[in-house]
């Protein structure tokens, strides 16, 4: 073979290993630029390896003492763990013809209706809510799922008709026992009320934990965590100091990261409602002001890329909520801080002239949602006129 | 020597028997086709239709005949593109056309089968199988007031005509004309229960969002004729109204089991299964109803929103910009698209957009008496 012939045949070869090469580099970018659904809370990633609150509570020791009594954490309880019931275990309540009781027995509730002449009586499976404001049952009979037409309120004490339920005389037996639900109400009370409860668009009862735990907000764990165990040594125990250390930790997923308007709107929005979501369902009126993110967003200070007024910028979601009329103040300082006075970050915002305290309490005001019997804080900043409507 | 002879005509006769077949003159050969064609032996026919063809293939009535047997096998599009290559041998013959126009029918293109009939009946006025099935592919293509228009005339001359006062009975109730649906219903009660007019009657209450009664017409019209066309799209509409998402489920799904084409029926089982996060098979019914008609602003508004769902934000922002511009008062839209803009962090945009959202939402509960509530603080 002449020396030319080589030339060319290993001109043709560099060619041929660069075209090869940039075509896959291509392919590869395109594929990194292929958008990924974003991490909700509300649905199970696919093959997704949950780990547990306890297992997560070994290293992250503080956030987890702290976060277990919020009412997050406590939004779904199973009848067994139910403290409302297991603290109220005879309730009773007459509406109209129907009769309701909720009786405990051992580790068990059941729920009766009665007309007097016939009744209906089923065990109670689920409790939905904290029982702060209320508490609502989920119950099922002849197979299908139904809302309780009487929830706990902590207000009364006692039992009164659900939200949403109609307010008209129940027509039937079955009508006063309940609110039979669609597969996909079902899943969406599920999916905002417990962890890892909907996979692959499908409700699964068996692999839920109840509550929103660690893994709801952040995510499958089980990466994460084989990632510090193999830190950690040949015993396999997890070394606390390994995880603590490493804050962002790519193997497990950081709402913190988010952009502050995805944070809000899209993450938290993902059960407490974006403002998205309520202006497509068109939810007018006082019933929509316990939809935070949405109310939030229709402020007019909200400025969807300023972290100070997202969501976890007054709210920090491993705690208790505080609620006192001071509680906030240094969260509105931070963008309403008087002149003179050093901002930690961002644009000033104008200064109240009236006061830097308990601001919540003239510009967050509370609202109750009829049949609640609970007072939301509307999310809605603003300075609030003498007599205005509710501003929708 | 004989055995070489013998050998020769055993590897040749085959041979020669087959060029004896294939050398059949022409019009034997068509003649076969047709006979074939006749007996129902359609796998037949077309291969000895496409065998004729090869010899003679600007022979119009034989590519129309080929393209009948396709059909009748539901090989559709192999069908239209025989169609249409007659119709460019013979732009004339509207038996081909209207076979065309039936072909596209079957297969979900109403926009097209509209144009081919139109063709038809400008060039025949009597041909009243066109003029029916230019009128339900109107019905289907949303163009009601268009079905009003080139009825009218045809239900003066055939009172009696049943099939006539039911396309109308649906135009009229879809343009809130119900005193006019109304008349054609009883115009078809009068012949008897039927569930025609359970589903005439149905859709006037279902016009006036009457859900009960409705539902009771509609489950009576099933009981009647349960695969009455577009009857359990209906059903599911009102099911779908009254909440009973999982039933309305049912029933779109039967409707499209008869009548694939269904466009309500795609589109609502579209919803229905994206609520459930569906998205997969949402899509699909999406295209779907695309299909049936192209351009629809409430299935393409639907396929932008799976895109934000599945973090496709650019090409959902490209198709609700396209939307906003076609229909500047279409607030979900607006709604959706202000969110995508502010998850791009383009702020300007979309408070621009949330903005129309307000000024589109403050226009429409103006025009509500008693919309305002005045709860305190």
């Amino acid at each position: 073979m002449s020396r030319k012939h080589v030339h060319k045949l290993r001109r043709w070869f560099v060619l041929t290993v660069l075209l090869i090469g940039g075509a896959t580099f291509w392919g590869q970018q395109q594929n990194a630029q292929q958008p990924a659904p974003m991490f909700l809370p509300t649905q199970a990633p696919p093959n997704a390896k949950y780990v547990g609150a306890q297992t997560c509570a070994k290293c992250h020791t503080k956030h987890a003492a702290d976060y277990q009594h919020t009412g997050m954490a406590r939004a779904l309880a199973a009848c067994a763990e139910c403290e409302v019931l297991r603290t109220h275990p005879n309730l009773t309540a007459q509406r109209g013809r129907y009769s309701y009781r909720l009786t405990r027995n051992g580790a068990q509730s059941s729920y009766s209706v009665t007309d007097g002449v016939n009744a209906i009586t089923e065990p109670i499976l689920w409790c939905f809510g904290k029982g702060v404001a209320g508490q609502t049952y989920l119950l099922r009979h002849n197979g299908q799922w139904y809302e309780s037409r009487v929830s706990f309120y902590q207000a009364i004490n006692g039992l009164d008709v659900t939200i949403g339920s109609p307010a008209a005389a129940s027509a039937s037996l079955l009508e006063a026992f309940g609110r039979a639900l669609q597969s996909v109400e079902t899943k969406d009370c599920f999916s905002c009320h417990a962890t890892a409860a909907v996979r692959n668009a499908q409700l699964q009862l068996d692999q839920l934990t109840p509550g929103i735990t660690c893994e709801a907000c952040h995510g499958p764990g089980a990466d994460h965590v084989a990632r510090y165990s193999t830190r950690s040594g040949s015993d396999g125990v997890i070394n606390p100091q390994s995880a603590i250390q490493t804050p962002k930790s790519p193997s497990i997923f950081n709402p913190a990261h988010l952009s502050p308007y995805d944070l809000s709107q899209q993450f938290c929005g993902a059960c407490h409602r974006s403002w998205e979501q309520v202006r497509l369902m068109e939810l007018r009126g006082v019933e929509n002001v316990r939809f935070q993110p949405y109310r939030l967003a229709e402020s007019r200070c909200y400025d969807p890329e300023d972290r100070r007024i997202s969501c976890t910028g007054c709210h920090n979601p491993h705690e208790e909520l505080r609620t006192g009329a001071t509680a906030y103040d240094a969260n509105c300082l931070a963008c309403h801080q008087p002149k003179g006075e050093k901002l930690s970050s961002g644009k000033r915002a104008p200064t109240c002239p009236k006061s830097q305290q308990k601001c919540v309490s003239c510009h967050l005001p509370k609202y109750e949602m009829p049949g609640s019997h609970f007072k939301f804080t509307d999310h809605l900043i603003r300075v609030v006129k003498s007599g205005e409507a509710y501003p929708h | 020597m004989r055995k070489f002879y013998l050998t020769l005509l055993l590897v040749f006769l085959p041979l020669l028997v087959t060029q004896a077949q294939t050398s059949d003159a022409p019009e034997q050969v068509l003649a076969r086709a047709v006979e074939l064609h006749q007996t129902g032996e359609l796998e037949s026919a077309i291969r000895t239709y496409q065998a004729y063809l090869a010899q003679r293939p600007a022979h119009s009535e034989s590519r129309s005949n080929l393209g009948a047997a396709l059909a009748k096998l539901g090989r559709y599009q192999e069908a239209i593109e025989q169609y249409q290559q007659a119709l460019t041998l013979d732009a004339e013959k509207q038996a081909v056309r209207f076979n065309l126009a039936v072909a596209y029918y079957k297969t979900a293109r109403f926009d097209l089968a509209a144009q081919s009939l139109t063709i038809i009946y400008t060039a025949q006025p009597a041909h009243k199988s066109a003029l029916l099935l230019l009128s339900d592919c109107q019905l289907r293509l949303g163009n009601s007031p268009r079905v009003i228009e080139l009825l009218t005339p045809l239900e003066r001359a055939e009172p009696e005509n049943r099939a006539v006062a039911y396309l109308l009975g649906i135009a009229f109730i879809n343009t809130q004309q119900l005193e006019q649906g109304k008349a054609r219903m009883d115009r078809i009660l009068s012949a008897g229960e039927t569930a025609e007019a359970h589903l005439l009657m149905g859709s006037a209450h279902l016009a006036i969002n009457d859900f009960k009664p409705a539902l009771s017409e509609f489950q009576r019209a099933l009981e009647l004729n349960p695969k009455l066309p577009t009857l359990n799209s209906l059903y599911g509409q009102t099911l779908k109204r009254m909440g009973a998402s999982d039933e309305a489920t049912q029933a779109f799904q039967h409707e499209l089991e008869l009548n694939p084409q269904d466009f309500v029926a795609n589109l609502h089982l579209g919803i229905l299964l994206r609520q459930a996060q569906q998205l997969p098979e949402a899509t699909q019914r999406f295209q779907q109803a695309l299909l049936v008609r192209p351009g629809e602003l409430n299935a393409r508004f639907h396929l932008a929103s799976i895109d934000v769902a599945n973090g496709k934000l650019s090409e959902a922002l490209t198709a609700l910009e396209a939307l906003v511009k076609e229909a500047p008062t279409f607030v979900a839209a607006h709604v959706t698209l202000a969110s995508v803009y502010y998850r791009l962090r383009r702020k300007a945009d979309g408070d621009r957009e949330q903005a129309i959202v307000n000024q589109l939402n403050a226009a429409q509960q103006a025009k509500e008496r008693g919309a305002q509530d005045k709860p305190k603080p």
